[in-house]
């Protein structure tokens, strides 16, 4: 069965290319949101397996939206992504609590599988 | 009448004191003692400035008409005008008073250099400080706008070329289209990055000049700008920078902050400086882009200055020397 994702990510432009791409890969993209708060209240209506999550959104930050989705019970797995590089963010991202990172360049279902699988 | 005339004795004294040159800071406790008014304070004008400062060149307040507590007693020098005595309205217009403030004019002329000097230091280092936030604001902008813009086209096209390359071969149509759509984003990239590429400095200045690169800022523009540039030959290109600068960022305040509709740009080059005035017929007022503006000039020995009035448009002036 498809893993269900949900994207967050205040560029129209990554969200229609992540949805195709990950689409094609196999994944069923079950919604998308622009910011922090209408990411987690799609995320407590969708029920996604796995949220891909931009770092740096208008009104919050991802590091953030991940401590509040980890909150809650059955929670899905984060994946955090940015135009930046993992590096950018030093330990940040091992501390949200996220299951892992991907640049945004490098996003392809095979990777996105290998981070949550 | 005891009274007046043991204030006489003390500007009889104050006049000998000024006489053996009082260190500084006595003079406004001369004064004060003279007068019989502990309060009093002293202002000095900066006439270029068109502003009061304290003996430290700090700028202060002086009241324009007297009021129930305290006047003020100009002091002139010269036929100049130097200081202000800020005293107890009880004593405004007496004898001594005047006596006092025509007796100091001089040594208030003296001190009054030191506090413009003073003045001018503390405006250089404020200048100083403003132009290195504004470096820095700078900063944060070009990588917000290389972040937004290009960066975010690059990674849409660097997803889209994926997606393309798993559809060559079992849906070459649908390749096509998504191939067409990547396109479009490397060209929106290089529109992005060549407006960024712009904005940090015109490669059209630096190659041909001021008078192609006015021609082209003005006709970018997205109202009507008339542009009067005589200059011929070229400038010493921190002054072409400081010219572009000048113009360009007037031109957005009139826009932008002014909403103007029309907007006239001359530049010329005359006795060894490079003078810009740019008139706009928006709805004036201040506006801080204008500071920066200013800061960038001062570096450069130059200045800047605004005549502006809410609702009858406003003038940049701005004049820089080429040497």
């Amino acid at each position: 069965m498809a893993l269900r994702v949900l994207i967050v990510d205040d560029h129209p432009g990554f969200r229609t290319s992540a949805r195709l791409l990950l689409e094609a890969d196999g994944f069923d993209v079950v919604g998308d949101a622009e910011d922090g708060l209408s990411g987690l209240r799609a995320a407590r209506e969708l029920r996604p397996d796995v949220v891909l999550l931009d770092v740096q959104l208008p009104d919050m930050n991802g590091f953030d939206v991940a401590a509040r989705l980890a909150d809650g019970g059955d929670a899905p797995h984060v994946v955090l992504t940015s135009s930046r590089e993992l590096s950018d963010y030093g330990p940040l991202v091992t501390r949200s609590g996220a299951r892992g990172f991907v640049a945004k360049s490098e996003l392809c279902g095979a990777v996105l599988a290998s981070l949550v699988g | 009448m005891g009274a007046a005339a043991g204030r006489a004795e003390t500007v009889e004294e104050l006049i000998a004191r000024l006489a053996s040159a009082p260190a500084a800071g006595e003079l406004r406790e001369a004064i004060a003692s003279a007068l019989g008014d502990s309060t009093l304070r002293i202002a000095y004008w900066l006439p270029r400035q068109e502003r009061w400062v304290d003996r430290l060149g700090r700028p202060v307040e002086v009241p324009a008409a007297s009021d129930a507590r305290c006047a003020t007693t100009r002091v002139m020098c010269d036929g100049e005008l130097v200081a202000a005595l800020v005293h107890e309205a009880r004593i405004a217009g007496a004898q001594t008073t005047l006596r006092a403030a025509a007796a100091a004019g001089r040594a208030l002329e003296g001190e009054r250099r030191e506090a413009e000097l003073r003045a001018r230091l503390s405006d250089a280092v404020a200048s100083r400080a403003r132009i290195v936030e504004a470096e820095e604001s700078d900063r944060r902008r070009l990588e917000r706008n290389l972040h937004d813009g290009p960066q975010q086209r690059l990674v849409s096209l660097a997803l889209e070329l994926k997606l393309a390359r798993g559809k060559v071969a079992s849906d070459p149509a649908g390749a096509s289209a998504v191939l067409e759509r990547a396109e479009r984003e490397l060209k929106g990239a290089i529109d992005d990055l060549r407006e960024i590429a712009r904005a940090i400095h015109p490669a059209v200045l630096s190659d041909r000049g001021l008078k192609p690169a006015l021609v082209a800022l003005t006709h970018r523009a997205p109202v009507q700008v008339e542009l009067d540039c005589l200059v011929e030959g070229r400038l010493p290109a921190a002054v072409e920078s400081a010219v572009y600068f000048v113009v360009s960022e007037a031109l957005t305040s009139a826009v932008e902050h002014a909403h103007a509709s029309e907007v006239s740009v001359e530049v010329a080059h005359r006795h060894g400086k490079a003078l810009v005035q740019v008139k706009h017929d928006g709805v004036g007022g201040a506006d801080t882009r204008i500071v920066g503006l200013a800061d960038r000039v001062s570096a450069l020995g130059g200045c800047v200055d605004v005549d502006s009035h809410p609702g009858e448009g406003a003038v940049v002036y701005a004049e820089i020397p080429c040497e």
